[in-house]
């Protein structure tokens, strides 16, 4: 059935509501149940009811609190973006979740791994009783129920330059949260053969780090070298780190699909959380 | 004499990043080395002079999730 689009917008505007913003300013918006309410009666996606909100400058009420800091076309535009996150572990459980609170319109997760025991003290979407579940799949889950308007496609595989092409279809920035320089490596040359920005992160310890990377940016190389191997992880992985840097890696895609802010590109943002230092490296390339 | 993460290493002519790095027998492989105000990255180790008196700093190169 087609979409009744200006039935739709119609019934947006006709439940829509007049709210303060603690800047004083008034904005009109959109609840959760009557975004809800619209997706049933209009058989779309909560996505679909919110996209045609913004696009009549109505902000759906789950965003009021980022307006001051984001406008209404910002956030209408974060909605219509596509971002694939690479790995739903330590970091990727963590920036799913600060995406899908963004609001990103759609994400896909490809991750091949079910959650084990040892990843109770870190990985943000890991609980006792998703122990032996697809991290993809519950990733996938837990979104919706942060935020329906945010459409999961979840792929429970290993990424591969076979399957590059197919995942990262429609993708305008990918988000590097794997655990292997040799996957990581693989994951930048699809990247750059597909001409779509990657967001990289890694942690070790109290250590974490972050760089964009886009498709004519020298990248990995700059950190890795041209041996690509992976150092031992001696120091262990704490809760902090993976945190901490998927909430950078989260900007750092904002800023991207924004145009807007401070992007480390052939640079490194280097933290070490325990002595409190951060420092953005600028690499003389 | 140069430091190396705030401790004392004697300099010699010539001295790289690398040959920096064979000295001290740095356990795990860095990422970054800062030396000075300069940050080098990893391609850029066998090329890169060491000033006598310079400050270096090294980041461990990292690869979790």
């Amino acid at each position: 059935m087609d979409l009744d689009i200006q039935g739709l917008a119609a019934g947006i505007e006709a439940v829509a509501q007049l709210k303060a913003h603690p800047s004083g300013t008034e904005y009109t918006v959109l609840g959760e149940d009557q975004a809800r309410a619209l997706s049933a009666k209009f058989q779309c996606s909560q996505l679909r009811v919110f996209l045609s909100a913004m696009e009549q400058g109505i902000i759906p009420k789950r965003y009021l609190r980022n307006l001051e800091s984001l406008s209404v076309a910002e956030q209408h535009e974060l909605a219509r973006s596509r971002v694939a996150i690479i790995g739903a572990g330590g970091l990727g459980g963590q920036a799913i979740l600060t995406l899908a609170r963004l609001g990103i319109g759609e994400m896909v997760v490809v991750d091949p791994d079910i959650f084990e025991e040892s990843n109770l003290n870190r990985q943000a979407l890991c609980s006792v009783d998703r122990l032996g579940r697809s991290k993809a799949r519950v990733a996938a889950e837990t979104v919706q129920a942060v935020n329906p308007g945010v459409e999961v496609e979840a792929h429970q595989k290993r990424f591969a330059p076979d399957n590059a092409p197919g995942l990262l279809a429609g993708v305008q920035v990918v988000v590097d949260c794997l655990d292997s320089v040799e996957d990581r490596l693989t994951l930048e040359q699809a990247a750059k053969e597909l001409g779509i920005p990657m967001v990289h992160a890694a942690i070790d310890g109290f250590l974490a780090q972050m760089m964009s990377i886009y498709p004519q940016d020298s990248g990995l190389v700059l950190l890795y070298g041209r041996e690509g191997k992976t150092p031992a992880s001696p120091l262990g992985n704490p809760v902090f780190a993976p945190a901490v840097a998927a909430v950078f890696q989260a900007l750092e895609v904002m800023k991207i699909l924004l145009g807007r802010g401070t992007i480390i590109r052939n640079g490194l943002l280097s933290l070490e959380l325990e002595t409190c230092r951060l420092e953005h490296f600028r690499f003389n390339i | 004499m140069i430091t190396v993460d705030d401790q004392e290493l004697e300099w010699f002519e010539g001295m790289t990043v690398t040959d920096l790095l064979e000295r001290i027998g740095h356990q795990g492989p860095c990422a970054v080395v800062r030396v000075n105000e300069t940050h080098v990255s990893r391609p850029r180790f066998d090329e890169t002079p060491v000033p006598d008196g310079a400050e270096v700093y090294l980041i461990p190169m990292i690869a979790g999730g």
